[in-house]
Formats: C-alpha cells, structure tokens, sequence
C-alpha cells in the first residue's frame, strides 16, 4: 500500500512537471518566452527523421485506434478520424 | 534518366555539415508535396492476455486476438498535389466480458460473452493534400465498414507557417456518421439500429525554439450524440451525449554529438462525464547507419466516469460496469526498428501494455475486467520515382 | 580552382515574360561574380585570399577568424576524413613540394620525411575563435571541395533568378538546373580518359548534379609505370587508385566529395565507398573497364 502511494506520489510529480511545460509552451507562443531565431537555412537537423511529431504517420493512426479501444481517452492529436465498433 | 535514391547515411553525414548554408537548405523545410511514390504494407497481431482464474466468474478466461493489415499508396500529383488511398482490414476473434456479477463472498468477477466472436472490419480512406509556400491543406474521407457497425467520417486540415516559418499553426475539422446493427447470434441484444454522430474540432500551433528542438501544443474539442453505450454489454447505459476535451503538447529534441532525439509527449484529457486523464509519452530515436532504432514509454492514468461501478447499479439513469470507464493507470513498453535499403525500408515493433487499478493517480474503484496486450508489427515500405 | 568554367541558360523555358534574355543576362553575370568571389576566398594562389592568410599564419598563435560558409565547408572535410580513415586530407598540398607532377621528377626521401611531417588535419585546430595551422610550412588547401561548391552557389543564384533551365560546367563538375527543356533531360557525356574527346557514356540530368574526379588529366611517369597526382597522406606515395570516378548527386558537392574520395582508395575500397554512398557511380579502373551503377 505504501508503495503504491508512494508511486502515486512520483507520477503526479511527473504530471505537475509536464504541466509545467504544456504551461511553457503556452508562454512561447504568446510570445512571453523568447526564442533563440532559427534561420532557415538553419534547419537541417529539425528536418531529421527522428525529430517529426510521428516517425509513421499509419502507426499513428494504429496506435490510436488501439488506445481508444481500451481506455476511455481519445483526442488531442489532430483530427479524430472515422469510427467503429471497436469501442 | 537517372534517378537519385534516398539520402544514405553516408550521403546524409556528409550533406548535414553544410546543411546551414542557404543553397542547400532549398525546400527541407518548406511545404511540398514527396517527390517520391510510397507504396506501403503492414501487418499488426495484437493478443490480450487471458484474465486470470479470479477475475472471471463463468465463461472462457481468452480475450480478443486482433490481426491488423494496413495497405497503402501516396504520390505526388502535379507539383503542389498529393493523394493516398488507405485500405485497412481488421480481423478479430475472442470474448469480451458480458457483465460483471458477485461471487458469493461479494467480490466482482467478470460474465465473459460466451461463445467466439468474429468480425472483420474493412476500411478505406482517400486523402488529398495541397501545398504551397506557407503551408498545407488536406481533406479526406472514410468509409468504415464490420458485420454490426458502418461510419462514413470526412476530416479537413491546414497548417500555415507563419513567424519567418518558425511557427505552425495547425487546425482540423472531423465528422464522422455511424450506424450500429448489432448481431444477434452469440448473446442477447436490446437494439435492432441505433445511430452516433460524432464531430471534432483541433487547433494547435508549433514553434521551432533553437536549430535543434521545436514544441507544440494543442487544443481539441469532440462533441459525441447518439447511441454511445456498449450494445454487448448487458449492464450498459450511457448518456446520448458526450463532450471530450484535450490539452496536448510535445518536444522534440535533437542531440547532435549522439546523433538522436527525444521525444517528449503530454496529453491531459477530461470530458463531461466526469472521466479525467493524464498521458505521458517518452522515447528516444537513435540513427544507427541505415538503422533506426526508436524505444518508447508511455504512461497512462485515468479516472472513471461518474457512472461507473464495478458491478453496475442498473436501477441509475445511467450505469457501466465496463472496464474501460473505471479508474486505472496502464504503461507501454516498446520498440520500434526500421531499416534502409536502397528503395526499400523494412520495420518491426513490439510493444506490451500492462494496466493496474493501483497504477492510477485518480481515486476510484478497481475493475476486474482490465486488459494487458502484447502488440507485434511488421511492415516494408516502397519508395520510387 | 582553376579550369574552364562554362554556365548555359536556356531562357526560353523560363516564364511567359518577354524580358528572358535579360534575366538570363544578368544571372549570368550575378553567378560569374560569385565564382569570381569564391575564388578570390578560396585560391591558395592568390597571395590576399583567406586560405593563403591561413596558410601564412602557420606556425604562429594567431587563429584566422572564418565565417559560417567556410566553417561548413572545414566541418565538411573534417567530416570526410573521418569517413576516410584519414586518406581525405586537406593538408596534403605540401607534399606536392617533392612530387613535381609537370616535370615528372620522382620524390627525395629525406625532403619528403621532413614534408610528412607538416601533413595531418588532426593537428590543425579549429574552434570558436577560428582555424590555426600549428606547423610552420603546414597547408591548407580546401580546392578539393571549393570548385564544387562554387558549381552549386553559381546554380542556386540561377535558380533563385527564376531561370528553370540551365547547365553549369566548372572543369569536370557539372550542375544540371531542370531539363533542357521542360520534357527533356540534359544529355551529359562522360568522356574516356583515354581520348578526352570522347565520351564513353551518357547520362540524362534533371535537377542533379553529376562530377568527375581522376587522374586522367594529370598523370605521369615514373618508373616506367603511369602513377597519379593523389598522394596517399600518411605516405607521401601516388596512390594506385581508379583512373576516374563520376557520381550522380543531388548537389555537386556531395556527389564531387564523394568521387573525390572514392579516387583515393584502391578498386576494391572506391567499390565499397561508392556503394556506401547509394549514389549512381561510374568508375573506369587502370585497365580501363567501366564498372558501377551508371549505365
């Protein structure tokens, strides 16, 4: 039991810390954050494989079928895409 | 005519030391369609772990055994226009649980469906995307079709750059048009035909924060009307409607001297119903020659819907013992690898998904009915000119 | 650099507008000062450019401050000669001291062990502050990599002028801007070492460039045996290495580095280079065969 709060402890740190950033990511868009200007040119490693959203966009759409099966979430990822039986 | 294949590694080494000077910066990041031809097949198994001797009270303990063949073709058309066709088939056999009853000391145990149910579920989707300078636009339709259920979904998307092209703004529209026709084969059913209506809104936006990271995040509304209970489900009555909302955000990281990036995903979900969540995604993708390799974490918690009981209160307006709405936190565990070769790119994954009551940051009461899977896929993808 | 350079814009396939020749003109002209520009950075002859105040500064503390194109192209050549194991080395240069490739005299030992001394691009320093020689009598000499760039800035100042179809030709390296017209490719000869007037195979560009490198064009005798101007780094020896080697790239600099350095390894090490790139490659070896994926 104690472990268990003790694990529930970690993980709302972890939430809180992500808030954190969700909250960062608000402030640099509403421009109260500055950042560092990137040129165009100057953009090769943001084009890498490894730096898109989704590495495979049909994962993507699979995984989230897959999720939205199984637990009551769905969204936050673009559009929600057609439905089926399997919820 | 000689045609030039996709970067090597070696190719790609050398060409990333000048990929700051502007003559070879060119379109990386501008928006255009591929200049390539992509034909694509994947084949996904995914099996849910057998419940265990104390969780079920009366029925098989086997759960569902799901084979996924995704088949697709993306190709450029004209020089601003791209189109893909996605045909999708989905075969699934097992039981699912009925109900959830009492043992006779009181504890929930889980009524499976009895016999072996198939479906298979075939689904196809076109979609066309226009680009130009600044950005993209893209619409698409689908049509999805099983034994019991059919929906016809359309959605539209447009991202802009904006900021000297630092900053993406992204929003998208769905629809999608459902009918359930549950069969009345393996266990009783109340409904002849009912319909779903559902529609979503999304807005997010980007910003590239130095040459090596980019965040986003984004805002997403789904309004749900119509039939939205589990028709298989002896003790289910949901509302007729459902508003979900998300807040969702991401980094991507890249490290040069490693040569790969971190990816870092947050989702907070809450909807009207009084389910809330908390999603939290990590991995990490290293380039390896012609290899990628791609771990990843996820974790998940959720709390349940304001109706939700674990064994379910049917005298209520509204009642589910389904597992899915009850309190519970799950993680992923995975690992994606892709290799290059010339034309060709092959690709394997594994992941396992293990839930718990106890893994959940939200109060609640524990289900037995909770899932744990193993996922395999597999897949090669064809690029020409 | 060096060479004959050529640039061809076919103004006719470029817009509906009636000023086409003017434009056409003009790019010419913009693209001819760039490389006129390049060369004044980048020639080891020319007593005022960078590289020679580099090269006068060896020995000395001073780091030469560079700016970011010279410091892509440094990071460039640092970049292949790790990929090399060292045979790509922009240091090299000294040691044509003792080879005299025109005169075909063969090398002094002992001049050549003091020589060998002054190569090595591990030794040389490049950080924040700039690039420094640490030898006096060091050379730097970034011509292996320059001549390619100057082919891909000349066709980026083309393509930024709206020309959709033009040819640029600096001695060997060729940069093909669209087709020749707007349904055909350019027709590109890659000419026999062994009758330069003659061309053994050609290709159709569109958007690509295609480079040569070898020995044909400078080769001499010595011991009764034909040996190559490309001196093997840790050695001081020619390298017996293919007579030539083209590659078909996206720009002329990677395809030219990569044919470059294919020409300092032996057959069977250019193969696997070349294969390695994933480029199309035509080599033609010392019993004059053609082998590769060009055809």
């Amino acid at each position: 039991m104690l472990f268990r709060l003790y694990r529930r402890k970690v993980a709302t740190q972890i939430i809180d810390l992500l808030r954190a950033l969700a909250l960062l990511s608000l402030g640099i868009i509403s421009g109260c954050v500055t950042v560092e200007e990137v040129a165009p040119w100057d953009r090769g490693y943001l084009a890498e494989a490894g730096m898109q959203w989704d590495l495979s966009s049909r994962d993507a759409k699979l995984e989230g079928h897959v999720y939205t099966s199984k637990e009551a979430s769905s969204g936050g990822t673009g559009s929600a895409g057609g439905g089926c039986g399997c919820n | 005519m000689q045609r030039l294949p996709a970067r090597s590694p070696l190719v790609r080494r050398l060409s990333q030391t000048v990929a700051v000077l502007p003559i070879y910066q060119g379109s990386v990041l501008a928006d255009a369609p591929p200049t390539f031809t992509e034909v694509g097949l994947r084949y996904t198994q995914y099996t849910e772990d057998a419940l265990s001797d104390d969780k079920v009270l009366f029925g098989s303990k086997d759960r569902y055994d799901i084979n996924i063949t995704q088949l697709w073709i993306e190709a450029p058309v004209g020089a601003s226009w791209s189109v893909a066709l996605d045909v999708q088939n989905d075969y699934q056999t097992g039981a699912s649980p009925w109900f959830v009853g009492t043992t006779s000391e009181g504890n929930p145990g889980v009524i499976m469906s009895g016999a072996s149910i198939q479906d298979n579920r075939v689904e196809v989707g076109v979609t066309t995307r226009y680009f130009w300078a600044d950005g993209n636009a893209g619409f698409n339709v689908i049509h999805s079709d099983e034994d019991d259920y059919e929906a016809v979904a359309w959605s539209m998307d447009a991202a802009w750059n904006t900021n000297r092209n630092t900053r993406t703004w992204t929003a998208s529209a769905s629809s999608s048009h459902d009918t359930v026709e549950p069969t009345q084969e393996k266990i009783p059913v109340f409904i002849d035909k009912e319909k779903l209506d559902t529609h979503s809104l999304y807005f997010g936006v980007s910003q590239i924060l130095s040459r090596t990271a980019i965040v986003k995040v984004g805002l997403s509304y789904t309004y749900s009307e119509g039939f939205l209970s589990d028709p298989y489900k002896l003790r289910d009555a949901r509302p007729e409607a459902h508003h979900r909302y998300t807040l969702a955000t991401g980094l991507r990281q890249h490290f040069v001297p490693l040569d790969g990036s971190l990816h870092a995903d947050y989702r907070y979900y809450s909807d009207d119903w009084g389910s809330q969540s908390h999603t939290v995604s990590l991995g990490w993708v290293q380039q390896w020659d012609r290899h990628t390799l791609n771990p990843y974490l996820r974790y998940y918690s959720q709390g349940q819907a304001d109706f939700f009981s674990p064994v379910a209160d049917f005298t209520s307006a509204y009642y589910s013992d389904d597992y899915r709405l009850s309190s519970f936190g799950a993680l992923t565990a995975g690992l994606r690898w892709t290799v290059e070769v010339g034309d060709w790119t092959a690709e394997a994954q594994l992941e396992r998904y293990v839930s718990d009551h106890g893994w959940s940051t939200f109060a609640g009461e524990s289900a037995p009915g909770l899932v744990d899977f193993w996922r395999g896929t597999i897949g090669i993808i064809w690029r020409f000119d | 650099m060096g060479g004959p350079a050529s640039i061809t814009v076919n103004p006719g396939h470029h817009t509906s507008d009636h000023n086409n020749g003017t434009i056409a003109e003009a790019a010419i002209s913009t693209a001819a000062a760039r490389l006129a520009e390049l060369e004044r950075k980048y020639s080891r002859f020319d007593p005022y450019s960078l590289i020679s105040q580099i090269n006068a500064r060896a020995g000395s503390e001073i780091f030469t401050p560079i700016d970011v194109e010279m410091r892509s192209l440094i990071s460039l050549a640092d970049q292949l000669w790790r990929e090399t194991e060292g045979l790509f080395d922009p240091t090299v240069g000294v040691l044509n001291q003792v080879w005299d490739f025109n005169a075909g005299k063969s090398e002094n030992p002992d001049r050549l062990r003091d020589l060998l001394d002054k190569v090595g691009w591990d030794r040389v320093e490049c950080d924040e502050r700039g690039i420094r020689l640490p030898l006096q009598g060091m050379e730097l000499d970034l011509g292996g990599l320059v001549k390619e760039f100057a082919a891909d800035c000349a066709a980026a100042i083309l393509r930024d002028a709206g020309i959709r179809s033009a040819l640029v030709e600096l001695a060997g390296d060729i940069v093909a801007l669209g087709g020749q017209t707007s349904d055909a490719a350019w027709q590109i000869g890659i000419r026999d070492p062994q009758a330069p007037a003659d061309s053994i195979v050609s290709v159709q560009l569109t958007n690509a460039a295609i480079c040569s490198s070898g020995n044909y064009a400078r080769r001499f005798h010595h011991n009764g045996k034909f040996v190559s101007h490309l001196l093997h780094p840790q050695t001081g020896q020619p390298i017996d290495g293919p007579c030539s080697v083209s590659v078909i790239g996206e720009s002329a600099l990677v395809a030219g580095t990569i044919a470059t350095a294919a020409c300092l390894q032996d057959e069977a090490g250019a193969q696997t280079w070349l294969d390695q790139s994933a480029l199309p490659w035509l080599m033609i070896n010392k019993e004059n065969y053609c082998l590769g994926t060009i055809q």
